[in-house]
């Protein structure tokens, strides 16, 4: 079976490269290794990055951030919940840093308020009573699996078919092109072969390994950012210490718990991150300088992400600094490798990616995902033609007292659909 | 991979008698004091601290949570004789270990003090791969070399 284009990797960049270029009318597949959202983009922290985080130290990421913040609340409002975020300064150091903030907040077009203390205290009791200053920015809570089974709900109705448990092991070339990829069934253990004019890597931390399979040289080093979850949700918005960015020092409300990210560690194998009591008590100890009474509530669990530092000849270093790069390399030459990227800036990285494979396929039709309003926006109108048995399970949901948190149940339930009926597409049975 | 030592060293002199300089260096609660970027410390006995420090790998870093790391590390005085001091810091970096021991030698130049130093570096396995993507050693070089000015300028009040 023929694509225009193979996307490797079923996170946040890969579902809306898949996405993007369906609409742009190209015969799509994505190859996910586990489930949609399995990897990296499901265990992020929950923040849709006002871009305030950024302003300082890179400002055109903060600018990038802040433009996708408002698409996303526009096109995944079901996702999102707009809880507003503080930065707050609970020492010196914070104190002396506001001033470089707010100057970086004016550049970057970020909206913002200094939020007087008393009236901070107020509104989130449970901030340290001697925070010293608090400014308001627009920080959003994103959803990850309702966002990104939602991608690939939209992708597969625009026509991408989403194949999981479906891993790359190797590549076939024909001169400076990758004429087939082997991809093993994780249900049959097969190898099958799959033909594609354009093969996009947005394999994240494993995008290395990806790139290595095709005979690219890469270096790369994996990070582990450790997430640790609270059992009652103390804020009402994202609580971020007015610093510039480094770790432990962001705490997001997600549904009823409170999240506190991240750590930064070095580690050899993504496959394989083990989380230390002393990550936990980190976290805890640097969330409680903003938020004392994390210190005394339970832990419920801890998870980590795992992002890539990636050096591919030809990259410039600086531009690694970038918060994404796109690369298109010259062997094979129908290859493209994206690097990097925030949950934030998915949709971005999506665009991106697919001008580039439009222009490999001598198209001119531009992106539309920043209008597109995704599936699940409007959930149990369009839930279409489901067999009866999932489709009346489905609505069960609706106006019932479970209604909000069933929406990642039914997204959940379609999202099994898609990829059954994927693999039946594509004869995969 | 085995840890690999980095070495640096240096000298120089502070308008302080040598007793003044050696009081201060053996006085960890001092003495941890003028350690730039601490965040926090606890001084567990006359010869031990905890501290947390961060630390600034710089803006090269492609991961913005890894540009500023927090360290937690213990500072230990192994030895002080009449003009020299010996500290011992154990602790881990980016999940990763790091040890360093920190020669002080204290000459009496009649009112004012020599003050040489002398520190090794012993970058854990994992830290050490991060040297493909920064300059490891202008790193740890940097941070001696603020440390050591750290000491300076808490002499010089």
């Amino acid at each position: 079976m023929g694509f225009d284009v193979v996307v490797v990797g079923g996170g946040v960049n890969g579902l809306f490269t898949a996405l993007d270029l369906s609409l742009r009318g190209f015969k799509v597949l994505l190859l996910e290794r586990g489930s949609v959202g399995s990897g990296t983009s499901g265990r992020m922290h929950g923040l849709l990055h006002s871009g305030a985080r950024y302003v300082v130290t890179d400002p055109r990421a903060a600018v990038e951030c802040i433009e996708e913040n408002r698409i996303m609340a526009r096109i995944a409002p079901h996702a999102i919940e707009d809880t507003g975020g503080y930065f707050v300064a609970i020492d010196k150091d914070d104190l002396d840093f506001q001033e470089e903030f707010i100057s970086g907040l004016r550049r970057a077009n970020i909206d913002f308020r200094i939020v007087d203390v008393g009236e901070a205290l107020r509104e989130e009791p449970n901030l340290n009573p001697e925070v010293k200053a608090v400014v308001e920015v627009p920080d959003k809570v994103v959803f990850a699996r309702d966002l990104l089974f939602s991608v690939a709900i939209s992708a597969y109705r625009e026509g991408a078919l989403i194949a999981q448990n479906m891993e790359v092991v190797g590549f076939e070339l024909n001169g400076d092109k990758i004429a087939s990829i082997k991809v093993k069934d994780g249900y049959t253990n097969d190898v099958r072969r799959v033909e594609s004019d354009v093969v996009v890597n947005a394999a994240g931390p494993w995008a290395g390994h990806v790139a290595s399979l095709a005979g690219v040289a890469v270096d790369v080093m994996p990070t582990m950012g450790v997430m640790v979850v609270y059992q009652r949700r103390l804020t009402k918005r994202v609580i971020n210490r007015m610093r510039k960015p480094s770790d432990g020092d962001i705490l997001v409300p997600y549904g009823s718990t409170s999240i506190m990210g991240t750590t930064a560690a070095i580690i050899e194998d993504p496959d394989s991150v083990s989380i230390s009591d002393e990550d936990v008590e980190f976290l805890t100890s640097e969330g409680s300088q903003m938020v004392p009474l994390l210190a005394k509530i339970n832990v419920i669990r801890a998870y980590a992400s795992v992002r890539p530092l990636i050096k591919i000849p030809g990259v410039d270093t600086r531009e690694a600094t970038r918060d994404f790069m796109v690369i298109k390399h010259e062997k094979p030459s129908n290859m493209v490798t994206v690097i990097g990227g925030k949950f934030t800036t998915g949709r971005l990285v999506g665009e991106r990616l697919s001008d580039e494979v439009a222009k490999m396929l001598g198209s001119a039709k531009p992106s539309i995902t920043r209008d597109y309003k995704l599936f699940g926006a409007n959930l149990y109108e369009d839930l279409g033609e489901l067999d009866g048995s999932l489709r009346s399970l489905a609505l069960s949901f609706r106006g019932s007292i479970d209604e909000d948190r069933g929406r990642v149940a039914v997204l959940t339930l379609l999202m099994g659909e898609v990829a059954r009926d994927s693999r039946r597409r594509l004869g995969w049975l | 991979m085995m840890s690999k030592e980095l070495r640096y060293s240096g000298s120089f002199t502070v308008n302080k008698p040598r007793e003044e300089v050696m009081d201060l260096i053996t006085d960890l609660s001092r003495a941890v004091e003028c350690i730039p970027n601490v965040v926090n410390h606890e001084v567990l006995d006359r010869n031990k601290a905890r501290v947390r420090f961060r630390v600034d790998l710089g803006d090269e870093v492609p991961i913005a949570e890894l540009r500023r790391i927090t360290t937690d590390a213990t500072i230990e005085i192994v030895s002080a004789a009449n003009d020299e001091v010996r500290y011992k810091v154990d602790g881990r970096a980016a999940g990763s270990a790091i040890s360093i021991l920190l020669m002080i030698r204290v000459l009496d130049k009649g009112g004012s003090s020599q003050i040489d130093w002398d520190a090794t570096a012993n970058l854990g396995r994992l830290l050490q791969m991060m040297g493909r993507f920064i300059n490891i050693d202008s790193l740890v070089k940097k941070i001696s070399e603020d440390t050591i000015n750290g000491f300076i300028n808490c002499l010089s009040r």
